[in-house]
């Protein structure tokens, strides 16, 4: 009976359509169920544009929450808090019919979930200056620190970082020219505030390496590989000292 | 703030719980800066449920001066299945760290068949819900290791039911040793939607098992105006619901109240002048108990 009733109801939400639920009625008409299933559609969408403000920003409200209510058609939240939900929308938005002509928008959406992410990650150490120089040069070079927990690395074939960072900052946003530039952004919370700032194709090279699991001389050999002549000694020491490396103290 | 001597203190009002606000992260600084009396602040406890980040750490510290309410809105107590074991898992880890003054849940469910719905849904008042829920209330407290209290949702459409609210509320009490939360908003705003009294309704409420009270705005619908009034946390307090308020004070003395301010959030200085009406209405309380002891002595 309790179970059925939940069915019943739980379908309605779903649809919309509370046609099943008159027999469950003491009175005789039904619009306070409308409210239910608004508050249930509208908090997914104040959830979703929370999460994604500079998609939401990009394309208005109403555009956004169209988009943002088939997310949750398909993809309906499994687990009990919402702070991360939302976790393959950017998928969404790249497969969205009607964003199809914004070529930049799955990035963004991916740039804006690399904030959440990064805001929300467990709080660790990054590794310091100070032990690295407590190491033996062979041991350094051997050693595979991997990306901090909150560190992500966001590649894009066109401007997106500027395009994001304009729309989550500034009150008037920035003409940007779509034809300008491929970027890869870096977004990380070593302590406190999240950071962001594009990479150099060099520094994507190496730490994407370090991602992959490379010790620091194999990323160094990666780096030597693709940009002969390059030196990554600089790249190792500015990412060392912004605390993108996992430490190695508990 | 005067404080009262522990023998006329009602027993479930800590002495530093006056009114408190819910936690916003727009007004962290202002809260953690504020030397107000009796502030107090209540969270949902599904937002602090990440792996890290700075959200904990401001809960931490202003945790350290101020009491803390715990206030669910996932747990689905009042659905067809029993609580999440995971979900229960985590809500015990933040009692473990922030170790809260109040813990509180509500008389609704929010998922069904592995999907969350993030509303407060609505159930009938049956027999079998009643067995259904004291289970679960039974096996939260079990879980969590503490009592919790469950707040009176505010109601859009009429169910069928065995019993009346106050009766599905009192029994829960009876059997499980919960506290309940009033929301006071909650009464005005379903009495109005399906037609009784809300002093009547307070009338018949279990009022001795009152840990928390809550205040809030609500809006008329769009479509059905007053006839259809929506919970909706996003304006002041109306007039009706603070007649309402200090209707039950009247029956119960003072009692940890929480302004709840869910969206259009205001200026913090704004809110805290809502919270200090609340709060200047507790020590009003607080004084004239205060003088009644003392004609007695």
């Amino acid at each position: 009976m309790s179970d059925r009733f939940h069915d019943v109801f739980a379908a309605a939400l779903k649809t919309g359509d509370a046609g099943a639920l008159s027999n469950r009625l003491s009175g005789p008409d039904s619009p306070g169920f409308s409210v239910y299933r608004n508050n249930v559609v509208s908090s997914i969408i104040t959830t979703l544009g929370d999460a994604y403000p500079a998609v939401k920003r990009l394309v208005g409200d109403r555009f956004f929450a169209n988009m943002a209510k088939a997310y949750w058609e398909d993809h309906p939240p499994t687990t009990r808090s919402l702070t991360l939900y939302g976790e393959r929308f950017a998928d969404h938005v790249a497969a969205w019919k009607p964003a199809e002509n914004l070529t930049y928008l799955a990035d963004i959406a991916r740039l804006d979930r690399a904030w959440l992410d990064a805001h929300h990650a467990e709080d660790a150490p990054a590794l310091t200056v100070k032990s690295v120089q407590a190491m033996a040069p062979e041991a350094l070079g051997a050693y595979r620190p991997g990306l901090h927990p909150s560190a992500r690395v966001i590649t894009s074939d066109q401007p997106v970082y500027t395009i994001w960072r304009t729309n989550r900052e500034d009150e008037t946003v920035e003409k940007i020219r779509l034809d300008t530039a491929r970027e890869t952004a870096l977004v990380h919370r070593p302590k406190g505030d999240v950071k962001h700032r594009t990479l150099t194709p060099v520094e994507a090279l190496f730490l994407d390496a370090i991602a992959k699991g490379a010790s620091f001389d194999g990323a160094s050999g990666v780096v030597a590989n693709s940009f002969p002549g390059a030196d990554p000694a600089p790249v190792f020491i500015s990412l060392l000292t912004e605390g993108v490396f996992r430490g190695t103290e508990k | 703030m005067t404080s009262p001597t522990p023998d006329i203190a009602p027993p479930s009002l800590p002495l530093d719980m006056g009114a408190g606000i819910g936690l916003k992260g727009a007004h962290y600084r202002s809260v953690l800066d504020s030397d107000a009396d009796g502030l107090w602040v209540e969270v949902h406890p599904e937002n602090y449920m990440v792996p890290g980040g700075p959200r904990l750490n401001w809960l931490e510290a202003i945790r350290r001066g101020r009491p803390l309410s715990l206030h669910g809105v996932a747990l689905s107590l009042a659905g067809a299945d029993r609580p999440d074991k995971t979900h229960l898992s985590h809500l015990k880890r933040l009692i473990d760290r922030y170790e809260p003054e109040l813990v509180s849940e509500h008389l609704a469910w929010s998922a069904h068949d592995g999907m969350y719905f993030n509303d407060l849904l609505p159930a009938p008042y049956t027999e079998a819900a009643l067995d259904q829920f004291c289970a679960n209330v039974s096996e939260t407290q079990d879980a969590l290791g503490r009592s919790i209290l469950i707040e009176n949702p505010s109601l859009y459409l009429p169910l069928k039911s065995d019993m009346s609210e106050t009766d599905f509320l009192a029994e829960t009490v009876r059997r499980t040793g919960c506290g309940l939360l009033l929301d006071i908003n909650n009464v005005f705003v379903s009495a109005n939607n399906m037609g009784y009294d809300a002093r009547a309704y307070i009338d018949a409420y279990p009022l001795h098992a009152i840990g928390e009270m809550h205040l809030a705005g609500h809006t008329e619908d769009a479509t059905h105006g007053e006839a259809l009034l929506i919970d909706s946390h996003d304006m002041p307090v109306r007039d009706g619901v603070w007649d309402l308020y200090d209707y039950a004070l009247s029956k119960t003395g003072p009692k940890p109240t929480l302004i709840e301010r869910d969206d259009n959030i205001p200026p913090f200085e704004e809110l805290m002048a809502e919270r200090d009406q609340a709060q200047s209405i507790l020590d009003a309380l607080k004084h004239q108990a205060h003088d009644t002891a003392r004609a007695h002595v």
